[in-house]
């Protein structure tokens, strides 16, 4: 029998650890550090390219301009004799110009229509000067040395032609100087632009490979690493400072996972261990249906517990998430707290508790009324299990302040309280402090206050009551509605006169572990 | 053709146009043009021209009758270009006696 094919290489996971992987590397030109260098060395020879430019028309360009406005003004003037007398005044106008030419850079040449010369000092004719108006640069020699001049054609009424010209040999000579001093100055540019891009690459590549060794020693699973900060406070500190911001983020949230998974661990092994050894020790023991019976039925209990703590987690997790947010609207929180201070009125009493309750006609808040009624259930829970006594518990809503944004739901009690210490730590989850140790509970009804005070926009204060515990729900105020029908998603007129949902008071009774409010 | 390639060959292509703005121009087949106010008739025609100015002038600068004696030996000695600027010299200060301003003057011959 043919044994089966081995699996083809690609579809097995590579052994190695990751830093042993090759680095994928990129295309010259997609690197990013790469078109970054490129566009400072373009832009820096385009800039040194456009000074450049600028120099020269400033220099070799006004020199031009000069030479041409000179041929244009003798010309004109030349022009002027030509009106006042005719050929022999414009003869005798250059003769005396060329007699009195000192620079000896002027060249003037009057012709016939056949371009037979009449005056000037040009032997000739020069063949490519065919039109007007247009600025002609001729080789020309005198006394044997050539050089370069720059000329123009006039033609004067009856045929007559003018040549009007200057010597421009130094001006070639600078401009042929200021050519190459300025493409030199441009390569030099260039290579200089060249260097300074490799250099933005490295120190490009550099900033970035710190990032990237930190993310992937974090991928790697070594959460410990932070990117370098350099301190120069740069565009390169800030993104490495909030890179860290939410790598700590993650680092905490990855610790209170764990943590939770930990404490269900070990909160949960005791019940069901417990529920375990009932039955059991039923199943060996139990010697008549009934005893059978009671085992189970407190197995059941405590399995019930456990499913309620998991309700209670899930519970949580589904408020954090902000989900039920879209569901949000104004409404009136006022009979809410009186609906839960009604509810635990009877079992204040019972253990021997005077509840006080405080709040004003209304009281607008934007949320969730369910989340609320349970929100503060769970306060007055804690409060009503741990206060002694004889003691009063006390229910107090209102604004913060008049005029203030925030509106307060407060319960007071008179019982131990939380240190300074744990008051932080009192909203983890599975969180019981030294006071809380011998009541029953699992430690989430604080964390469920604050993760409904926090999908509210507001914020779970506990302070210290001296003695006892003030546990403050502070919520964002809102304005009442406009008077009339109610808005829609306005809860106005399908409130109940105690606030209580129509479900009935059984969705928020006590549960046996206090702080753990049953849907 | 991405934007950085066009915009490098722009660059390119300007660096080039400035390098080569300096050459001249022109046929370079055909003769230079010849000047013909650098030779040794036009040094006479100038002496001649400035003879003709002096010759009617109550007063001559010394300048002028230096240069003029100056152009003429070197034009007779071959140096026709140095020649020929003293003379136009000449002219000049003869045609504008405001350039040299007050100075020794000599009598005309």
């Amino acid at each position: 029998m043919a044994l089966p094919a081995a699996p083809a290489a690609a579809s097995r996971p590579d052994p190695r650890p990751p830093r042993a992987r090759p680095r994928r590397r990129f295309g010259l030109l997609r690197s990013a550090a790469f078109r970054f260098a490129a566009i400072y060395a373009v832009l820096l020879s385009l800039s040194v390219t456009a000074a450049a430019g600028f120099v020269w028309w400033e220099t070799a360009g006004r020199l031009n301009r000069q030479i041409e406005e000179a041929i244009l003004t003798d010309a004109q003037a030349l022009g002027d004799h030509w009106e006042v007398g005719g050929v022999l005044d414009v003869q005798n106008a250059i003769e005396d110009r060329l007699s009195q030419n000192v620079d000896d850079d002027a060249i003037y040449m009057l012709a016939t229509p056949d371009f037979a010369r009449l005056a000037g000092n040009l032997a000739s004719w020069p063949a490519e000067v065919t039109q007007t108006g247009i600025q002609y640069e001729i080789r020309v020699e005198r006394g044997g040395i050539r050089s370069l001049a720059s000329m123009q054609r006039f033609d004067f009424p009856g045929g007559f032609h003018l040549l009007v010209g200057r010597d421009v040999t130094l001006r070639a000579q600078l401009t042929r100087l200021l050519s190459s001093a300025l493409a030199w100055a441009l390569v030099l540019v260039v290579a200089m632009a060249s260097a300074g891009a490799v250099a933005v690459r490295s120190l490009f590549n550099r900033t970035l490979a710190s990032v990237s060794a930190t993310t992937a020693a974090i991928s790697a699973g070594d959460f410990s690493r932070r990117v370098q900060v350099t301190g120069r406070g740069d565009e390169f500190d800030q993104l490495a400072e909030i890179i860290n911001v939410m790598l700590d983020r993650i680092a905490r949230l990855m610790d209170g996972v764990r943590q939770v998974s930990n404490a269900i661990a070990h909160d949960l092994r005791t019940p069901i261990a417990r529920a375990r050894a009932r039955l059991e020790e039923a199943a060996v023991h139990a010697g008549t249906e009934d005893d059978l019976r009671a085992a189970i039925e407190r197995a059941t209990a405590d399995l019930d517990a456990i499913v309620a703590v998991f309700q209670a987690l899930l519970r949580i997790a589904e408020i954090e998430a902000g989900s039920r947010r879209a569901a949000f609207c104004v409404f009136d929180a006022a009979p809410v707290v009186a609906g839960v201070a009604d509810l635990y009125d009877a079992v204040a009493e019972d253990r021997g508790l005077a509840l006080v309750t405080s709040a004003p006609a209304a009281l607008w808040i934007y949320g969730d009324r369910d989340m609320l009624q349970q929100a503060v259930a769970n306060l007055v829970d804690n409060a009503v299990k741990f206060s002694p006594p004889g003691a009063v518990v006390r229910i107090d809503a209102a604004r913060a302040a008049p005029g203030a944004p925030w509106t307060d739901i407060a319960v007071t009690d008179r019982g131990p309280g939380i240190p300074a210490a744990d008051r932080p730590r009192a909203v983890e989850r599975f969180f019981r402090g030294e006071a809380a140790r011998n009541t029953p509970g699992a430690g989430l009804g604080l964390a469920l206050v604050q993760a409904v005070a926090q999908l509210h926009g507001g914020a779970l204060l506990l302070e210290d009551a001296a003695p006892g515990l003030r546990a403050v729900v502070r919520l964002p105020a809102a304005e009442a509605p406009a008077a009339g029908p109610p808005a829609p998603g306005t809860h106005a007129e399908t409130a109940s006169a105690d606030g209580i949902p129509a479900g009935g008071a059984s969705a928020f009774a006590p549960s046996p572990y206090g702080n753990v409010i049953r849907d | 053709m991405t934007l950085l390639a066009r915009i490098s060959a722009a660059a390119v292509l300007m660096s080039c146009l400035i390098a080569v703005s300096g050459a001249q121009s022109g046929s370079s087949d055909a003769p230079p043009e010849q000047i013909t106010t650098d030779t040794l008739a036009y040094c006479r025609e100038l002496a001649a021209r400035l003879e003709r100015l002096t010759g009617t002038a109550a007063l001559i600068p010394a300048s002028v009758v230096r240069l003029s004696s100056a152009g003429k030996d070197m034009c007779d000695r071959g140096l026709t270009r140095g020649g020929i600027l003293r003379l136009r010299k000449a002219i000049v200060l003869m045609m504008h006696p405001e350039i040299e301003g007050a100075g020794e003057t000599a009598p005309s011959r």
